[in-house]
């Protein structure tokens, strides 16, 4: 390389490269995404949960429905929508017994089936 | 070896900015290559140096193949960045800056490459050689073409003194 060239290589090494920027603290960095990722998942688990519970609690089931105690009052208003006693009766027993109930099998001969305690 | 978080971060302050500049030499344009460097010392960071004897030239290994691997995936002939300095202006002429940049950036990247890694970078020609995986007569005649060229656009007489226009 002659004299000249060692010149221009002196002269080029005057401009310093510029610096990158900042290192960003990765490991720190990626250990606090994780740990956002993981309560995340946590958060969407319970809230999950928690609707389903909800969910399971409000709906009602055939077993549940059956409980329901029979008043004077909804005796009364059963009788007052249904066209006739049988009607009135039959959609009784069908509400109670829908399950285990053909539907040819008529509300009389369904309560008769029933044993009753003393 | 250099495998807690300050050793490496000393690395990154001692060799980051001739690092950038051979990226950038590769790339054309600052963003990738800061990527490329920043995606190796996050890395380093995770995992350490491990058994590395030469930490300089696996640097520059490092910083080739993100750069090669990122190009690969992308399939992309990158834009050539035409403002962002590559060199600090603090005690020079930005023009001067600009001149230098622009000479740079006219040159083929592989003479870029190699006069980059020769006059910023201080590797010598057998270690650019090993680098690059070319023999050492190439990247001599590639530096040799790359200074006349550079010389060339930016209006530097032969009989230039550095020391007179430093």
């Amino acid at each position: 390389m002659h004299a000249g060239d060692e010149n221009f290589e002196v002269y080029l090494k005057q401009f310093r490269p510029r610096a990158p920027e900042a290192l960003p603290a990765v490991t720190g960095a990626r250990k606090t995404r994780r740990a956002l990722a993981l309560g995340a998942w946590a958060a969407a688990i319970l809230l999950m949960a928690a609707l389903v519970a909800a969910n399971w609690s409000v709906k009602p089931t055939t077993s549940n429905r059956s409980l329901h105690p029979l008043t004077i009052g909804a005796a009364n208003e059963l009788l007052e929508r249904a066209p006739s006693v049988k009607a009135a009766m039959d959609e009784l027993v069908r509400d109670s017994q829908e399950k285990s109930v053909p539907k040819s099998q008529s509300a009389f001969e369904a309560l008769s089936e029933e044993t009753v305690n003393p | 070896m250099h495998s807690n978080g300050s050793e490496i971060e000393e690395l990154y302050q001692r060799h980051g900015p001739a690092l950038l500049l051979f990226a950038i030499a590769m790339t054309g344009e600052r963003s990738s290559a800061q990527d490329a460097v920043q995606q190796i010392f996050a890395r380093l960071l995770e995992r350490g140096l491990g058994d590395v004897v030469d930490v300089k030239a696996y640097l520059y290994r490092c910083v080739r193949n993100a750069v090669l691997n990122e190009a690969k995936a992308q399939l992309r002939n990158v834009a050539l960045d035409e403002d962002t300095p590559w060199f600090d202006v603090l005690n020079r002429d930005a023009s001067e800056e600009l001149s230098l940049r622009r000479a740079l950036r006219a040159l083929p990247s592989e003479q870029r490459q190699v006069v980059v890694l020769r006059v910023w970078c201080g590797l010598t020609h057998a270690e650019i050689a090993a680098l690059l995986e070319i023999s050492a007569n190439t990247v001599a005649s590639r530096y040799r073409y790359a200074l006349e060229k550079l010389r060339e656009a930016m209006g530097v007489r032969e009989d230039f003194c550095a020391d007179a226009c430093g």
